[in-house]
């Protein structure tokens, strides 16, 4: 019989309510994660609907499977992941995600004098949501998530090469979108 | 290598990640709503889905159990079958060693006779005529044989019997000498005790020759007839005991004969059973029936009148409403599809029950039902009305399926809403009059199936459509009121068949499903209802308990 026994986290207590099937815990996890997942979901969807559906049918996921969470990990962890998998779901059913093994290298744009200090988080939003579907994806997946090439190949079904690619193809494309911005700002502080 | 393959995780990546990895977007607020209610609807499929499991396992379990009736029926007739064959083999054998003392018997020897005799113990040693040596020897073979039929039953007292039977057949047979003597007694001689015997005196007067040599030996004779009487009364208290003894090994063979007999009367009552089916030589039954049910209102939702407008719609009049409560009550509707379930329904019956045949019983009796049935929402239906006296403004909150019983929808708009999840209960209560047949056969000693068929006259006794959420009223109408949108009587059929079991003498139990369905809509006027009105029916299990009043 067990004396003592380790206080359990608030953390946990929601936890086992949602496997309870209790409606405030689930609202409560909603609720701490919501917005974190939202910005989430607008990063990878190409407008705000589709990123609420996205987020809706993510979290009616995690709570259908909130059962099988093993607590190895922090459960923002877990619920992340899911929200990419559902990202990942809706664009493939949108063939967004068609495969194409570019092989072209991209130019290298120095980085050096890089700064997004002035940017706002819409701002920085819309650069992202205005990548292509592929861009988008694999730009996420790897400069803000964390995960390498071997790791997102694995994801899209696609080889480490083209993640590669998209990546660079990507991270070009976005230089030049901030380039421009760049240059648009100056030529309005100019002019007034 | 490939520039890509140089790329590093520069600034940019660095700045993008740290500016958006945790970044915060506030979502619409209804989307937890959105969340919600898809969660709300998946329970409901599960729920519905385990619904359906457990339906079928139900299922499973009848058949299985009628199966199990079946084999056990099917093994009972076997073994029914199999001991009157066994019990039967060992009430034969003492015919057979009986029809071998009798086969011993029909040798030309009368001494086999009281043998015989006094194995079937009926013996009267008395009418024993004269017998030589031969005599003894047959006897011995024949009680021997008498013996080997005892054994032969296995009967524990049987090891007596050939002790009484040694004993009796040396008394028997020890005075050789008075063979003839004992022979020439007649009954009279035996039956009068130290009296002189007609018949001796008869036989010694025949030998006139030797009268004064034999006198003596008449006297000793007369002496010995005196003991040989005495013997007899000896012999015929052994051969009681015999009889006795016979009777003891008969009343323990005839344990078998009994049980064979036993069986034979089952049988024979089976098969008078099986005459008069369940109910026995009754006539008269009174009977409690309860069944939990499944019951389906079949109440659809319509197609028009609940259809909203758009306030900046140009397409019908209608109901004004804004574009979200035209959404939500579509929603509204879905769910209600989606969400309205079978609750606890059931009926209560008091039967009596008039045999008319062998096989064939008229059923009636009153009853009371409550049917139920329950919705899972979460809208709320809002209503403007205006009073028709002082065009006084109220508002009258309800749930999709409201409306749907009322005809005139007047409303000025609508607003539907989207609220916690409540349930909306409805309940339905009827005081029954049934009369119905049912046939009956037996399949068992005790078990006997039915197969039953009815109609019914249903009252209303009030009806109630309850919200657990506290915005909306509940509608209750009383059996009596006149607003009622529902009918006074209807009328039913069902249909049924089981299985039941005779418990006792009187007394019988019953089991099986029932379907049962309504010959017209629960609305009144059905025409006029803006909902699509179908023809209740429920399907439940009846369990009855049947009480025999009189015998023929």
């Amino acid at each position: 019989m067990k004396l003592f026994t380790k206080p359990k986290s608030d953390e946990e207590k929601l936890i086992e309510g949602c496997i309870a099937g209790k409606r405030e815990m689930q609202q409560k996890l909603y609720d701490l994660y919501a917005k974190k997942m939202m910005a989430l979901c607008l990063r990878y969807a190409p407008t705000n609907f589709e990123a609420e559906d996205m987020m809706q049918e993510g979290f009616v996921k995690v709570f259908a499977n909130i059962q099988n969470f093993k607590k190895d990990c922090p459960v923002e962890f877990w619920i992340r992941r899911i929200m990419i998998n559902t990202a990942l779901k809706h664009l493939r059913q949108k063939s967004l995600l068609t495969v194409s093994h570019e092989t072209e290298e991209a130019a290298s744009v120095s980085t050096d004098s890089f700064s997004l200090t002035g940017y706002s988080l819409d701002e920085l939003l819309g650069l992202i949501q205005s990548l292509a579907p592929r861009y988008r994806m694999v730009f996420n997946l790897y400069a803000i998530e964390g995960y390498n090439h071997k790791e997102i190949g694995e994801m899209l079904g696609i080889s480490e090469g083209t993640s590669k690619s998209q990546y660079s193809r990507a991270r070009v494309i976005l230089q030049e979108m901030l380039a421009r911005q760049e240059h648009k700002f100056k030529e309005h502080v100019i002019s007034r | 290598m490939s520039s890509a393959d140089k790329l590093e995780r520069g600034r940019l990546e660095e700045e993008f990640r740290s500016r958006m990895h945790d970044a915060e977007v506030a979502p619409a607020p209804d989307l937890w709503s959105r969340i919600e209610h898809e969660l709300t609807v998946n329970e409901n499929r599960e729920y519905k889905d385990r619904l359906f499991i457990y339906k079928r396992l139900a299922a499973a379990c009848f058949v299985l159990f009628m199966l199990a009736g079946a084999l056990l029926t099917f093994e009972y007739k076997k073994e029914l079958a199999a001991p009157a064959t066994t019990a039967t083999a060992p009430a034969n054998n003492p015919t057979t060693g009986l029809a071998a003392a009798e086969k011993a018997a029909d040798q030309p020897t009368e001494a086999t006779g009281v043998a015989a005799n006094e194995t079937t113990g009926a013996a009267s040693i008395n009418t024993a005529p004269a017998a030589p040596q031969p005599k003894q020897r047959t006897a011995e073979a024949v009680v021997a044989g008498a013996d080997q039929a005892l054994a032969a039953k296995k009967a524990p007292a049987a090891g007596d019997v050939p002790v009484n039977a040694g004993e009796l057949l040396k008394l028997l047979t020890n005075n050789e000498g008075q063979g003839n003597t004992i022979a020439a007694t007649t009954p009279a001689a035996v039956q009068e005790d130290e009296t002189p015997v007609p018949g001796a005196t008869a036989g010694i007067a025949a030998d006139s020759d030797k009268a004064a040599a034999d006198k003596l030996a008449v006297q000793q004779m007369l002496r010995n007839a005196g003991s040989i009487v005495a013997l007899s009364k000896e012999q015929k208290k052994l051969k009681d005991s015999f009889a006795a003894a016979t009777t003891v090994s008969s009343n323990n063979d005839s344990q078998a004969e009994a049980l064979t007999k036993s069986f034979a009367s089952l049988n024979q009552s089976d098969k008078k059973a099986g005459q008069t089916a369940a109910g026995g030589d009754s006539r008269l039954s009174l009977g409690m029936a309860y069944g939990p049910a499944y019951f389906n209102q079949n109440i659809g939702l319509p197609n028009q009148m609940m259809s909203t407008v758009s306030r900046n719609s140009l397409v019908a009049p209608g109901p004004s409403t804004s574009r979200f409560a035209a959404e939500n009550m579509e929603a509204a509707r879905e769910e209600f599809e989606d969400n309205t379930d079978a609750a606890f329904s059931y009926a209560v019956e008091a039967r009596t029950g008039i045999r008319l045949g062998k096989k064939w019983k008229l059923l009636t009796g009153i009853g009371y039902s409550r049917n139920s049935a329950r919705t899972k929402t979460t809208y709320v239906i809002r209503q403007y009305w205006f009073r028709p006296g002082t065009r006084e403004p109220y508002e009258l909150a309800s749930t999709i399926f409201l409306p749907s019983l009322n005809n005139g929808f007047t409303t000025d708009s609508i607003s539907v809403e989207q609220t916690d999840p409540f349930y909306v209960n409805y309940d339905y209560k009827q005081l029954s009059v049934p009369l119905g047949l049912q046939y009956e056969s037996k399949i068992a000693k005790d078990w006997y199936w039915y197969a039953s068929g009815g109609v019914a006259a249903n009252f209303n006794l009030g009806s109630e459509i309850k919200a657990t959420s506290a915005e909306i009223g509940s509608v209750k109408y009383s059996s009596r009121d006149e607003d009622s949108p529902f009918r006074e009587v209807q009328f039913s059929g069902n249909v049924g068949a089981g299985i039941g079991k005779r418990v006792s003498e009187s007394v019988m139990v019953v089991i099986g499903p029932e379907f049962r369905r309504y010959f017209s809509t629960m609305l009144a006027r059905p025409d006029e209802a803006l909902a699509p009105q179908g023809k209740p029916y429920s399907f439940g299990v009846n369990m009855g308990i049947q009480y025999t009043l009189d015998k023929k």
